[in-house]
Parts: structure tokens; C-alpha cells; sequence
């Protein structure tokens, strides 16, 4: 028997234990109930008993004289006796007739006590299943003793500062601005996708305004290399025999998945997803060096880089602008089992995706190697601090104790085979994070902000939206990225250039740099890109230009030549090695800055459409890829 | 002893007997209803410097933090927003937390108008009294959504209301079965997402065809005219849905999307909130040469459902005459104002729609003097637009109903729901079982658990 064998036995035992321990509790309630209902019964048939037989004959003034005392006893007797008998009936009578007044007419059920779980997107789906049915099973009388409302989780990092400083989002201040926003709900249930990422968070936060607690794994799975059905076949041919225990060795896996099949691995961003980061553990294993770096999408979350794999266009379809220019079958992705269910069902929960998922066409097929590590799906208690609730905690306990009994994916998941390695510990994921980050290119980038008026006008102000997306870009960077921004205007003929906050780095000046985003509006008309390359051009150092724009700079006639024009400025001025056009709201892309050549050249123009975070985070990445 | 004596004297002791029987009795009756009556009380909280508010992300842009900023530099207390999420599920969660947990995070709740009777039911929300000249101020429809057994417990920030926007050049259809079919003909952005946008859409579907789902707190739906309406009527939206045109437009949008998917053509009307109208005037492409609307807006035809927010003062703040001039302050006539012209919230003041009928202002003139005033650089909604929009919206104000009130709203808004859109989205033609839909409904309403295909066999999966 193996040491994870041991495990799992160990693992069982508890659940079986608390199982038990939950039944006696539950009956215990019931005959808890049960014995009340029959005392008040007793009482009802006693009092209607006495009612029945007609006058009492109780103490009145013809009975023994005695003394006075035992008079005025007596009389305060005949006065309180007649009251506490009447209230005694109204009593017996109200349980007597509340069963019978239920069933003509069923009462309102009392308020339920509500728990809100975070868990990482892809989870979300599986966690929200397993709360409804923890709902139905746990009803008294037809009523929820409980409701649970499950969420996304934020990144780690932004969980580490909400936890310390009452679950507020980064930057904490928002300059002078009377407004802090929140990461969402508080939560009092986290399920992270290992206890090493739990361990993590706990050994970073400081001054803690939530205690937080690991309580047991809820479901074991592993991480597994993913292509599309066509692909699976080639890489199969590829493949030599699977290792004892099934799959095949990690670094067969991925060699063959890059060489012969000429895929690219890919998986979400580890400074965003605990996913992304174990695959990333587990990739570096193979190649400390940081090689596998790159491989690190944009992508915040399991289901937000599938649901963008789902968009990417199969071979020779015309399929949307995709900055990387990959096909479908040109993806390998490393992602959680239950995630490549998930996709193959057709359900990714992740709004607006999937729609036109085609069964066959669209199937992943998954490759397991004992080399992925598992994923163990702790359950973690949150206390935050002037919330002691005790129906907070006996829920709590209760939604664990039936998440321990019936695990978080059902049947869905097959258990991991034995032999797995155990799951990444916290050093190793600190470390993997780490080696992803030295393998980067750095970047040096000039954030320029079209800082006219149309930028800033309600009731949607897009400098608004940019600098409250902004702080998802901070996950991104490295310690060694510098990034500048600067305002564009007219004024007296001539393009005018502010800086707003020069050399900011991920550690440094980051958060000045968010409050300058949203500062005082400039005034004139739009400044065509061609002037700010050349207003920014002279400086010693090769940089990449960000223009972000509300798409005001293309509104002038010679519209359909921008692309020449800049690429002809951006040949005359040298330190510039690329110029990112990010249109925000509802301003569209020139075409021609959206074509294949373009982006060839290191000039591109993307929408950024309703989700401006995502459209950052996709800037950042496509300019580490040129520099 | 005559039988005489025997009588009177068995009288004279019954008399007090019985007086102080049915005393006892009554004592305990009268604690009885108080106890069913009244909401838990929370604890007080301690002593704060500054008021906390409650609210979700602002759709709208970020207007309101100006006007609190506003607020600060005239109030007695300092105010901080506190903004949630973009999700109204976690916005509640969060407020309902709060509230049940005793954590004292916040003063002043900015509370949907579809909660105010749950927070009201359970206490988690005070009473905030109004004169009779201040009960004036407001529109009828608006002031009683935050009403609950006849107390005040909610004053309204913004109301809202369903507009139906249609491309230049469409028909204006005249009725609910005419907008069908030029739904048919030309693709309808409407919401019919599993979530509350959904539930809205529905209820105004039925509402239309002059269906009852509910009166006077119970549900009705099962009752024949009723269900004959509301057969009909979701018989007419499935064959909408199945439509060429529909097919193209999708059946799983909501508020955004509809903008988007309107704004691209492939729908020729949309149905949506009072916000979607700031965003597409602001929105080049949605303007032709001369600068004119490429679009125009009408109230829904048939009956809409009353959208929007209240203002609650949290039941242990241990500030609320300050909460309440906060109140006061978002609730003023220029506030309000601004609130229109500049964000595109919905006046909940009688006054600020006779001003605008009469002389309509732009954002621009009344921020003037402030000091940030909006850039004048070319594209904003003029005076005239914005007299148009608030009479469209005052008209469909007057034909909205508000949705069935109760503290188990979100569980009987999921059942009627479930079944409604498993109907409408069906592909073939299904009988519909009133009775059984009727009963979900009731559980759900006393707050008890309905699972999806106990509301309507064959419907969605529970989750």
C-alpha cells in the first residue's frame, strides 16, 4: 500500500467519522423536536382535559379561614390563577391549532442562513451544483435552513490584500475619491485548488482582518495536457507505451506535444489561477530555466483560457483577430480534469461562451502523466474579524461535513490513480511562480492616454474604467517592467505631451500611476497616433508604445491610411519597437491596423469591448511577446 | 340556599373569573402578535465618524461618487461609498450578511427595489418617516416600492422602466402582439437570460397579455382566465423565439449584450433600461451625419415592470438622522437632475419631469460652475434628446407594475422563471400545467425550496 493509498484510507475514515457524527446530530435535532411536540401535546390534552370537566372548584373564599397572611396568600392565589390558567390555554390552543392552520395554509418559512463560498471559476460551476443539492437535502419542512451563494474567487494576490484590509480591492485608496470598492461579497467559505495554495495565502497575510482556517480536502483530481480530438490521434502516433499505472512520463509528454505535433502549451496565467501556477510548477520541474515561461497565458482562470481556446479559429476558417494568430489545433492546454469535462459538455459557466460549441468538432481529449501533481480542494473557513456568528459556523460546518461526504464533482471526476505524487507545497509554488517570472522579457512601456474630453465624459468615463481595471494589470508584470504614461493633447497648433507619472514599476509608483488615469481631462481635438509616436520617439532606451483611445484618433479622413502612416513612423523612430492601439467603449479599430501584416510589424490594434481588465492583461502579454 | 341565591352567587364569582381568565389570555395574545409582528431587533453598533454606503458597481459611470463627494463638502458627516460587485446576487449577499451577522459594516443600504420587502420583513432596515409635503415630492409608483405593510422603509433614488428602442426607419408596433411580430420580421434584443433581467421580461410578457400572477399576496396564475391568457401569451413569444430573425439575435442576453447586439444591426428593436439610451447617444456610430439619432424610443408596448433602487438606513447605525439627510441630499431636485442628464438614472421627483417638459438642461449647463465640469468637446445628449427621453420614460413609468413583493422574492422570481422560459425557449409546442406551476409558486413564495423540475417538469436542471 502506498503512502497516498494510506491517505485516502486515513481520508476516508474521517469522512465516515464526521458522517456519523453529522446523522446523530441530526437526529439528536429531530428527537429534540419531537420530545417538544409531545410535551406541548400533554399540556394541550391537559388543559382541555380541565376545560372540559367544566367549573373548577378552585380557592375560594368558603375554604379553611386561618390566619391573615394565609388569607391574603389565598387571595393573590384566586387572583393570579384565573390569568395563568387563560394564558396557559391561549398557549396550548396556539400549538394545539399552528399544524392544523399549516396545512390549510403553509407558514413563511424563517429567513435562511446565507454562506458565500469563493472558489476559482472553473470550480464555480461544480461548487454551485454541490450547494443546491447540500440545500435539499438539509430543508426542515419544506424550508432552506441554509442558502449558498458560490463566486469566483479574485487572484491570489488581491485575496492576500482584501484579507488584509476587509476584503477591499487594490489600491486600497482611491486619492481623494470618497469610495473604496470591494472584491465582491465577503466570503466565509474558500475552496482553493490545493492546500499548498492555501498555505500560501495564509503565510502572506499580515495584519489580518480574517482568521483563516484549512479544514480538510473535499475532492482529489490531476492536472491533464489537453488538444483537440483531430489533434489527439498525432500525438498518440507520437507517443511510446504509457508508464506502469497509466499515462505517460511528463517530459515524453510535452516534448512530443512541441516537437512532433507542433503544439503550443499553454496554460492560464499563474499569477492569476492556482491552476495556471500548479501547471506551471509542474512545467519547470522539467526545465528550471523559465522556457516554459511564455507559456503562461493572459488568461485569469481555467474557464476564461478555454472559453478563448473555444474562440480561436480552426484551420484556414476565417476566425476573429486573435493577437497570437494560433489556430485551434495548434493549443495544447494544461488544465484540471474536470475542466476538460466540463468543456465537452458544453458547459464552461462563464457568460457568453461556448455558444457555438459543436460535439465531435469541438471534443478535447486528455493525456494524464504521473508528473502533473493533483489538485486536493481544501475546504478553508474565513472569519473575519466583528462577525462572530454562531448560525454562521454551525452552517458552515454543516455544508463541510456534506462536501467531505459527497465531494465537489460527484461522479464526474474519476479519483486519481494510485502512485500520484502528493500535491505542490507552498514553497514550490512560490518557487515555480518565481521561475516563471525570471524567464519574462521585461518590458518598457509608454502607457500614451488619449487625455481629450471624449475619454472622460459621463456617464461612462473611460479613463474611469481604465484606471478601475488597472490594478488586474499589476498581476502581470515582473519587478523589472518599467512603464510610463503620459497625456495627448492639441494645444496652439502643436501636440502637447504631459507626463503623469514616469518609471512606474510593479512595486514602485503603481499606484500613482492608477490615481493619474483618471485625472482632469485635457482639452482640443484628438492627436493622431502618428504625432505621439514621433512626440514620444526621441529617448535612449527601446520602448513599446500603448496608445489607449476612446477610437476618436481614427475620426478624420485619411482614416484607412493610418496603418501606413504609423508603420512608416515607427520606422523613423528608432526606440519605438511597437505601438499597441487599445480602442475602449465603443470606438472601433481602424482596419488596417488590424490586419495580419500589422501585427507582423509589431503595430496592432485590439478592441477592448465590455471587459477592460481582459483587454489589458492581453496588451501586456502580446508587448512582452515583441520585446 | 334557594336556587335564586345559588344562581347569583355563581355569578358574582364568575364574573371576576372570567375577567381575569380572558385578562391572562389577552396578555399573552397580545405578546403572541408582537412576536409575529415585529421583526428581530439588531444591536447597535458602535460609534463611527463617517456614514458607509452600501452599494453595487454603477452601470451608469461613476457620477455618483461626485455627488457624494459633493455631499462631503456640505454634510455634517463625512460619506464613503462602498462598492460591491457588478453582480446584484453578490450585492445582496453581501448587504443581507451584514445584516444578519450584526457586522456593522454599513449605514445606508442602496437596496433594489425587489429586496426592499425582505429587508423591511426582517428588520434589517428602520422606518424612515416622511410629512406629507415630502411624500408629494415623489411619484406614487416609485414611493411604494419601498413601502412594506404600509411603513416606510426605503425612500427611492432611481426608478425605472422598460423602453423599447427601435432603429431609424422601423415601425413603431402599437401593441404587445405587433411588437411580436415585427420581432419576427426584424429581430428583438431582448433579455431572456436565466437570471432576474429574465424573470422581468417574462412577467412583462404575461403582464401584457392581462394575466394576474399574483393578488393581494397570493398567486393566482392557476385560475382559468389567467391561465388562458398566459398560455397564449408565452404560445406567441415561442413562436417569436423560433423566428429566422429571433434565431440570429440568441435567446441568452442580457442588458449589455442587447446594447451591443442592437447597436450592431442585428436587431431592429431592444427592450431595455433607461441607461442603454445614454449609452448609445454617446455613441458615434449611432448618429448620423447631421448628428441625429440613429435610433428612437418609445415606452414598451403593454405593460412593463418597474425597475430601479431604494435608500434604506441599516436598522443598528448608529447614525441614522445623519443617513437620512444623507438621503435627503441624494434625493434633492438638482441632485436628481444631475443624476438624469449626466448618468442616466431615472428621476423618482415629480418636479425634475416638469422641468424637463418645460425647459430641459443638459449635464453640461448643470455642472456648469461646479469644479469639474464635463468636456464640451462635441458628442453629448442634447436638451431636446433629454426631454424626449424623459417623456418616454415618464409615459412608461405610468404602465409599469411593480414585481409580486414578499421576502422570498428571489426564490419565487427562480420558480416562475424556471418554467416560463423552459416554455418560451421550447422548440416544439408543450401543454402547460397551471396547477402544478401554481403550487411551485406558492412554496416558493413562503419561501420554501423549489426545485426546477418540480416547477415545471422537462424544464432546466436544478442547481
Amino acid at each position: 500500500m502506498t503512502a497516498q493509498d494510506d491517505e485516502q484510507a486515513r481520508s476516508g475514515t474521517v469522512k465516515g467519522q464526521i458522517g456519523i457524527a453529522v446523522i446523530a446530530e441530526v437526529l439528536a435535532g429531530v428527537a429534540g423536536k419531537a420530545l417538544e411536540s409531545v410535551i406541548v401535546w400533554i399540556a394541550c390534552a391537559a388543559v382541555g382535559l380541565i376545560l372540559a370537566a367544566g367549573w373548577v372548584r378552585l380557592p375560594t373564599r368558603r375554604r379553611s379561614p386561618g390566619s391573615a397572611a394565609g388569607r391574603r396568600l389565598r387571595r393573590l392565589g384566586a387572583l393570579t390563577t384565573w390569568p395563568a390558567l387563560g394564558a396557559v390555554s391561549v398557549l396550548a390552543g396556539y400549538h394545539a391549532l399552528s399544524p392544523i392552520s399549516h396545512l390549510v395554509r403553509p407558514q413563511p418559512c424563517p429567513a435562511a442562513t446565507e454562506l458565500h463560498a469563493i472558489t476559482a471559476r472553473e470550480n464555480v460551476p461544480a461548487l454551485r451544483a454541490a450547494a443546491g443539492t447540500f440545500v435539499r437535502d438539509t430543508l426542515l419542512g419544506g424550508c432552506p435552513a441554509y442558502r449558498v451563494w458560490v463566486n469566483a474567487a479574485p487572484s491570489l494576490d488581491e485575496m492576500i490584500f482584501g484579507f488584509e484590509h476587509d476584503w477591499r480591492r487594490s489600491p486600497s485608496q482611491q486619492g481623494t475619491e470618497p469610495f473604496h470598492r470591494l472584491n465582491g461579497a465577503r466570503p466565509h467559505i474558500w475552496i482553493p485548488a490545493s492546500t499548498g495554495e492555501a498555505d500560501y495565502l495564509i503565510e502572506r497575510v499580515n495584519r489580518a482582518r480574517a482568521r483563516l482556517g484549512i479544514r480538510g480536502s473535499i475532492d482529489t483530481e490531476p492536472m491533464v495536457l489537453a488538444v483537440l480530438g483531430a489533434v489527439a490521434a498525432d500525438l498518440m502516433r507520437e507517443l511510446g507505451q504509457e508508464v506502469k499505472g497509466g499515462g505517460h512520463e511528463l517530459g515524453e509528454l510535452l516534448s512530443v506535444a512541441r516537437s512532433a505535433a507542433r503544439l503550443t502549451v499553454v496554460y492560464p496565467w499563474p499569477g492569476l489561477s492556482s491552476a495556471g501556477l500548479i501547471a506551471a510548477a509542474d512545467l519547470s520541474d522539467l526545465d528550471p530555466g523559465g522556457a516554459w515561461a511564455l507559456s503562461g497565458a493572459y488568461d485569469d482562470s481555467v474557464s476564461a483560457l478555454l472559453c478563448r481556446f473555444l474562440e480561436l479559429p480552426m484551420p484556414g476558417s476565417a476566425g476573429p483577430a486573435e493577437p497570437t494568430g494560433r489556430a485551434r489545433t495548434s493549443v495544447a492546454l494544461v488544465v484540471p480534469r474536470h475542466s476538460v469535462s466540463d468543456y465537452n459538455q458544453g458547459d464552461l459557466g462563464v457568460e457568453g461562451c461556448g455558444g457555438d460549441w459543436q460535439m465531435g468538432r469541438d471534443a478535447l481529449q486528455e493525456f494524464s502523466s504521473p508528473g502533473f501533481r493533483s489538485l486536493d480542494y481544501p475546504f478553508v473557513d474565513v472569519d473575519w474579524t466583528g462577525q462572530p456568528a454562531p448560525q454562521l459556523a454551525a452552517g458552515r460546518d454543516a455544508f463541510r461535513n456534506w462536501l467531505l461526504r459527497h465531494g465537489l464533482f460527484g461522479d464526474q471526476v474519476a479519483p486519481p490513480r494510485s502512485g500520484k505524487p502528493a500535491v505542490r507545497g507552498s514553497a514550490e509554488l512560490a518557487d515555480a511562480l518565481s521561475d516563471v517570472k525570471s524567464g519574462l522579457h521585461k518590458i518598457n512601456l509608454h502607457i500614451a492616454l488619449d487625455g481629450t474630453g471624449s475619454m472622460s465624459r459621463p456617464p461612462n468615463s473611460l479613463r474611469r474604467q481604465v484606471r478601475d481595471a488597472f490594478p488586474a494589470v499589476r498581476q502581470m508584470l515582473i519587478n523589472e517592467d518599467v512603464l510610463h504614461l503620459w497625456a495627448f493633447s492639441f494645444a496652439r497648433e502643436r501636440v502637447m505631451l504631459t507626463s503623469l507619472t514616469s518609471s512606474a514599476s510593479r512595486n514602485d509608483r503603481f499606484n500613482d500611476l492608477i490615481q493619474n488615469i483618471a485625472g482632469r481631462p485635457l482639452v482640443g481635438p484628438e492627436v493622431p497616433v502618428t504625432s505621439m509616436i514621433r512626440k514620444l520617439g526621441p529617448g535612449s532606451r527601446p520602448f513599446v508604445a500603448a496608445v489607449v483611445t476612446d477610437g476618436g484618433l481614427f475620426d478624420d479622413d485619411q482614416a484607412a491610411e493610418t496603418a501606413r502612416r504609423v508603420t512608416r513612423a515607427l520606422a523613423e523612430t528608432e526606440p519605438v519597437g511597437g505601438v499597441y492601439v487599445l480602442v475602449l467603449g465603443d470606438g472601433r479599430c481602424e482596419p488596417s491596423l488590424t490586419s495580419a501584416d500589422s501585427r507582423a510589424g509589431h503595430l496592432l490594434c485590439a478592441e477592448a469591448g465590455p471587459d477592460t481588465a481582459f483587454a489589458l492583461r492581453q496588451m501586456i502579454s502580446t508587448i512582452r511577446e515583441w520585446s | 340556599m334557594t336556587r335564586r341565591r345559588r344562581l347569583r352567587r355563581t355569578r358574582r364569582s364568575f364574573l371576576p373569573r372570567a375577567l381575569a381568565f380572558a385578562t391572562g389570555a389577552g396578555v399573552l395574545l397580545g405578546w403572541l402578535a408582537i412576536q409575529n409582528g415585529s421583526a428581530p431587533e439588531l444591536a447597535a453598533c458602535a460609534d463611527r465618524d463617517h456614514l458607509t454606503v452600501a452599494v453595487g458597481n454603477d452601470v451608469a459611470g461613476g457620477f455618483r461618487r461626485d455627488l457624494v463627494a459633493e455631499w462631503n463638502s456640505i454634510g455634517t458627516m463625512k460619506a464613503d461609498l462602498v462598492e460591491i460587485s457588478d453582480s446584484t446576487d453578490e450585492v445582496r449577499v453581501e448587504m443581507v450578511q451584514a445584516a444578519q451577522f450584526q457586522s456593522c459594516a454599513y449605514d445606508i443600504y442602496l437596496v433594489d427595489v425587489a429586496w426592499t420587502g425582505e429587508f423591511a420583513e426582517r428588520g434589517y432596515i428602520s422606518e424612515i418617516p416622511l410629512t406629507v409635503a415630502e411624500r408629494a415630492r415623489f411619484l406614487d409608483k416609485a414611493l411604494r416600492t419601498g413601502q412594506f405593510a404600509g411603513v416606510q422603509y426605503a425612500i427611492p433614488f432611481a426608478t425605472d422602466a422598460p423602453l423599447l428602442f427601435r432603429r431609424s426607419g422601423m415601425p413603431l408596433p402599437e401593441n404587445p402582439d405587433a411588437l411580436l411580430e415585427a420581432a419576427r420580421r426584424h429581430g428583438y434584443a431582448v433579455q431572456l437570460d436565466d437570471s432576474e433581467g429574465g424573470s422581468v421580461t417574462l412577467f412583462e410578457a404575461l403582464f401584457s397579455a392581462g394575466v394576474q400572477v399574483t393578488a393581494g399576496g397570493e398567486v393566482v396564475l392557476d385560475q382559468p382566465v389567467n391561465a388562458q391568457r398566459a398560455e397564449r401569451a408565452l404560445a406567441g413569444w415561442q413562436e417569436m423565439m423560433r423566428s429566422g430573425a429571433q434565431r440570429a439575435v440568441g435567446s441568452h442576453l442580457r442588458e449589455e449584450d442587447s446594447i451591443q447586439i442592437f447597436r450592431s444591426g442585428a436587431a431592429g428593436y431592444m427592450r431595455n433600461w433607461a441607461f442603454a439610451f445614454h449609452r448609445l447617444a454617446m455613441d458615434s456610430s449611432m448618429r448620423g451625419p447631421g448628428g441625429d439619432l440613429l435610433f428612437e424610443v418609445s415606452p414598451l408596448p403593454g405593460t412593463g415592470v418597474l425597475g430601479g433602487s431604494n435608500l434604506a438606513v441599516a436598522a443598528n447605525s448608529p447614525h441614522p438622522e445623519e443617513a437620512r439627510k444623507f438621503i435627503a441630499f441624494l434625493t434633492d431636485d438638482e441632485v436628481q437632475k444631475k443624476l438624469f442628464a449626466c448618468s442616466g438614472y431615472t428621476p423618482v421627483l415629480k418636479s425634475v419631469y416638469a422641468s424637463y417638459a418645460r425647459q430641459p438642461e443638459t449635464c453640461q449647463e448643470l455642472l456648469s460652475g461646479t469644479l469639474e465640469p464635463p468636456p464640451s468637446d462635441g458628442l453629448e445628449t442634447t436638451a431636446a434628446e433629454l426631454q424626449a427621453l424623459a417623456g418616454a420614460m415618464h409615459a412608461a413609468l405610468e404602465a409599469a407594475e411593480p414585481r409580486p413583493a414578499g421576502a422570498h422574492y428571489s426564490l419565487f422570481s427562480r420558480a416562475f422563471r424556471s418554467c416560463a422560459r423552459a416554455l418560451v425557449l421550447s422548440r416544439v409546442a408543450r401543454p402547460v400545467d397551471f396547477d402544478r406551476w401554481a403550487r411551485a409558486l406558492r412554496e416558493a413564495m413562503s419561501g420554501r425550496h423549489v426545485g426546477e423540475r418540480d416547477a415545471c417538469p422537462g424544464g432546466p436542471t436544478d442547481q
